[in-house]
């Protein structure tokens, strides 16, 4: 502002006019003056612009300050007018009016009724406050305000002293869902610090979430999966804290716990789906199964049995968190009409919820077992497969006599569904593989028979016949023709010899049997030498080692297979070959400096020289990868076990 | 006189045997066994000077009679008569002591001939065997690895170090493609090497080649 000298009078007065009108625009207030003689009305600058008028671009009169009242205001303030008029003296009312653009604005009006000598009425004088903005204001503040009270998010307000002291952090306030997420009464508690509320937040995550955004201002999230308050272990929480002015900072807290439950329920069942469409062990599938379920709803403990293929006894199938003497005790019992929960559901093919033990007449033969370990109730489910045979049971145990809910039903459900897909899965595949195993087997001993048959019966009355054919040769003093034909009958022989041999050979190998795996491989690779002229090296250790037929055979075919197809795809120069034995495990390796399988090419479901390798080492409990060797070519490793397990 | 006696479940070849060896003035089959218990009762039993063995008789598991009857008698002699021509056969039975391996289909001077040698206290394999020989036991012979070589061998094995590509070799001696490329592989296998390049390698330092 200047501090020009005060020149005259007028001057001084424009100057105040001025200030006037800047100190309206400024706080949105117009004036107006309304001359009761004259029926004049004036309006300041500003009023103009409160009303959406460029300043005194039109005439004003009452009838046009009507005309811009909104429709529902226009009988009250009508009336306010008409009620300022006949009492005088200061009036006040809100109004809203109506802009040329459609827009609607709050006013607030103030004014008084100026009498001249004799209380005559002269006019109305008043100002016009815009509040527009401020009641948004107000009203947005009102929603928050409600939303924050009403929210079932926890809200509260910390003060930090010292970010690097726990102990300097402090309630300053907190909504009413703060308090069932504390799981405790908040009451009393402002001013107070955070571990003198909250003793189990020692070291949480919430508690370095609080400091770290004290330190540096940033918006922070963290999710706590079990809570550290003993009495509430699978507790999950989601907080999010921000900065507020003043170095204090918000902490928005919300239990989660049903939504991580649910998801890693979730993510179990999809873990057991894929496990199972990975072709992984039932026994692990299952336990893993049963692990989710007593995670998703404690203090439960799960256990699923398998029925055994004769339907009477059952089997263990996983019961991780039951006391391991009483699954051995279990394992093996017949089912039957009065056979504790699980023997009486598979038998009965129907749900048996026993919900107390103790009292229960099916638990006669077993009450004591359940007791012992401390087994109360046990809600049990048959498992069925897709035909409806009873694969198994599931069933959950509880410490306490418990009656189920819908949710335990529903989970019940979801578990017997998943483990029966599972089972079936499995036992189907096992079937598959035991029937591909047989006729594998069959197969082989088809091919040895005729193999040796071929060889010795044949091979050997042939070597007969040419031995017999040089005797007449040595003898024979007849002509020139005579000796010829007998030579030529003699290499004849020769070649029916070579013929049988190869015919036999191909359909086995006799070295495999006369000699072992080693000597068949050895074979093998140099007959594969002499057919495409690629170097074929061979380490071993197996030299004395016996083996069983079944593996020398598979892992014979294996080999016969690796190198058709090197010979095939990989244009390789060199075959490196290891087979050695290590721990329990016979190994065989088969390495090329090849082009190097594909991705693609590996993981084909359609190459059934690939399948028939993964098959025949899955059958002997083992497992084989063809893979890219880093330098190039490819790598086909198969490991089996070297005496092969009982079938299950 | 050379007292034989021939092991083999074939009556059709036992009787061949004795009939090739009844030509000979020194050398006489003094018995027949058809199993293995048979054949071990008669090593037990009487004195021989040779013993003519079928790798293959009922009741043996493999080589398993052969290694008895080295533990029985020691000192005899045992020549391997099989109609197996695998290499493998061979490289297992005369490291399990066999004196001599000849395959059936053999001539049958072959077969006097090698009576005769094993019961002098000879060996006896054929020249062809012999050479296989010498590269399944490549790691445990001494000498230069091109030393193992045969001379065919060898003049691929030079032309092959100088740089000439199998079809190269092939052309120059007037040889098929995959003959040549056998040679290689058996030379590659009997030096104890993967690649061409390292069959320079070791003909430049052993100044094979220029």
């Amino acid at each position: 502002m200047t501090s020009q000298p005060i020149s005259d009078e007028h001057e001084q007065l424009t100057r105040i006019e001025r200030q006037l009108a800047l100190a309206q625009r400024i706080t949105h207030v117009g004036s107006w003056e309304w001359d009761a003689a004259t029926g004049v009305v004036t309006w300041s600058d500003e009023l103009y612009r409160i009303y959406g008028f460029e300043p005194r671009s039109r005439e004003v009169t009452f009838e046009f300050f009507v005309s811009r009242l909104h429709p529902d205001d226009v009988v009250r303030v009508q009336r306010e007018v008409a009620l300022a008029l006949e009492r005088g003296g200061r009036f006040a009312y809100p109004e809203r009016i109506v802009r040329p653009d459609g827009t609607v604005r709050d006013l607030d009006t103030v004014g008084e009724a100026a009498r001249g000598p004799g209380g005559r009425m002269l006019g109305l004088i008043g100002t016009c406050r815009d509040v527009t903005d401020e009641r948004r204001r107000d009203e947005t503040i009102r929603v928050y305000a409600d939303i924050v009270h009403h929210m079932q998010i926890a809200l509260s307000v910390w003060e930090v002293g010292d970010p690097d002291d726990i102990g300097t952090v402090r309630l300053v306030t907190f909504n009413p869902a703060s308090e069932p997420v504390a799981r405790r009464s908040l009451e009393g508690c402002i001013g107070k610090p955070f571990r003198g509320i909250f003793p189990f937040g020692g070291g949480s995550p919430i508690e370095s979430l609080l400091l770290d955004v004290a330190r540096d201002g940033r918006v922070r999230e963290a999710v706590t999966e079990r809570s550290r308050n003993p009495d509430h272990p699978t507790r999950a929480l989601s907080a999010k804290a921000f900065p507020l002015p003043g170095g204090r900072v918000g902490l928005a807290v919300e239990d989660v716990t049903e939504l991580t439950r649910a998801r890693r329920l979730k993510d179990a069942e999809h873990h057991v789906l894929e496990s199972i469409a990975t072709g992984a062990e039932l026994g692990g599938i299952l336990e893993r199964l049963v692990l989710a379920i007593e995670d998703y709803s404690p203090p439960t403990l799960g256990s699923i049995l398998l029925l055994d293929a004769d339907g009477v006894h059952v089997r263990h199938g996983a019961a991780p968190s039951l006391p391991a003497a009483y699954t051995k005790a279990i394992d093996g019992k017949a089912i039957g009409p009065c056979a504790g929960s699980c023997g009486t559901a598979a038998f009965e093919r129907r749900p048996v919820y026993v919900e107390d033990i103790e009292t229960d007449p099916l638990w006669a033969d077993y009450r004591d077992l359940a007791r012992t370990h401390g087994l109360r109730a046990c809600w049990s489910t048959p498992i069925f497969s897709n035909e409806g045979r009873v694969l198994g049971t599931f069933a959950l145990y509880y410490g306490e006599p418990r009656t189920p809910t819908a949710e335990d039903l529903a989970l019940i459900e979801r578990a017997t569904h998943l483990a029966g897909i599972a089972i079936e899965h499995i036992q189907l595949e096992d079937q598959l593989r035991a029937l591909s195993a047989h006729v594998e087997s069959v197969r082989e001993d088809e091919r040895t028979g005729i193999a040796r048959e071929i060889h010795d019966v044949l091979g050997q009355a042939l070597t007969a016949l040419k031995m017999d054919l040089a005797w007449v040769s040595r003898r024979a003093t007849g002509q020139e023709a005579q000796l010829e034909k007998l030579a030529a009958m003699s290499q004849a022989t020769d070649e029916i010899i070579q013929q049988v041999r190869r015919i036999s050979t191909e359909l086995r190998p006799g070295v495999l049997d006369d000699l072992g795996l080693l000597a068949a491989i050895e074979w093998q690779a140099q007959e594969f030498e002499e057919r495409t002229g690629t170097l074929c090296t061979i380490e071993s250790n197996v030299e004395d080692a016996a083996l069983e037929r079944d593996v020398s055979t598979a892992l014979f075919r294996i080999f016969q297979e690796a190198l058709t197809n090197v010979a095939r795809h990989a244009g390789a120069e060199h075959v490196g070959v290891r087979l050695w034995l290590e721990g329990d495990d016979l190994r065989l390796e088969v390495r090329d400096d090849g082009r190097g399988i594909t991705q693609a090419q590996a993981g084909n479901p359609r190459s059934l020289g690939l399948l028939g390798i993964r098959e025949r080492a899955r059958r002997l409990g083992g497992g084989a990868t063809v893979a890219v060797d880093p330098s190039g070519g490819t790598i086909v490793a198969v490991h089996v076990q070297r005496a092969r397990r009982a079938a299950p | 006189m050379i007292r034989v006696l021939v092991a083999d479940d074939h009556a059709i070849v036992r009787r061949g045997l004795r009939q090739i060896l009844a030509e000979t003035q020194d050398i006489m089959v003094g018995g027949e066994a058809a199993t293995a218990q048979e054949a071990l009762q008669l090593v037990r039993d009487e004195r021989w000077n040779a013993v003519i063995l079928d790798i293959s008789l009922p009741g043996a598991d493999g080589l398993g009679l052969l290694a008895e009857i080295r533990r029985e008698r020691p000192e005899l002699p045992v020549l391997i008569l099989t109609v197996h021509s695998e290499d493998q056969y061979a490289v297992r039975a005369i490291k399990a002591g066999a004196a001599g391996f000849l395959t059936k289909e053999s001539a049958p001077e072959k077969l006097i001939e090698a009576v005769r040698k094993v019961a002098g206290g000879g060996r006896y394999v054929s020249a062809e065997l012999a050479e296989n020989l010498a590269s399944f036991l490549a790691g445990e012979t001494a000498g230069a690895p091109h030393e193992r070589l045969s001379d065919r061998e060898f003049e691929i094995m030079k032309m092959l170090a100088s740089g000439e590509t199998v079809s190269e070799v092939a052309r120059e001696l007037s040889l098929s493609v995959k003959t040549v490329s056998t040679h290689r592989t058996r030379i590659l296998k009997k030096m104890g090497m993967k690649t061409n390049a390292e069959l320079t390698h070791y003909a430049v330092r052993a100044r094979l080649v220029d």
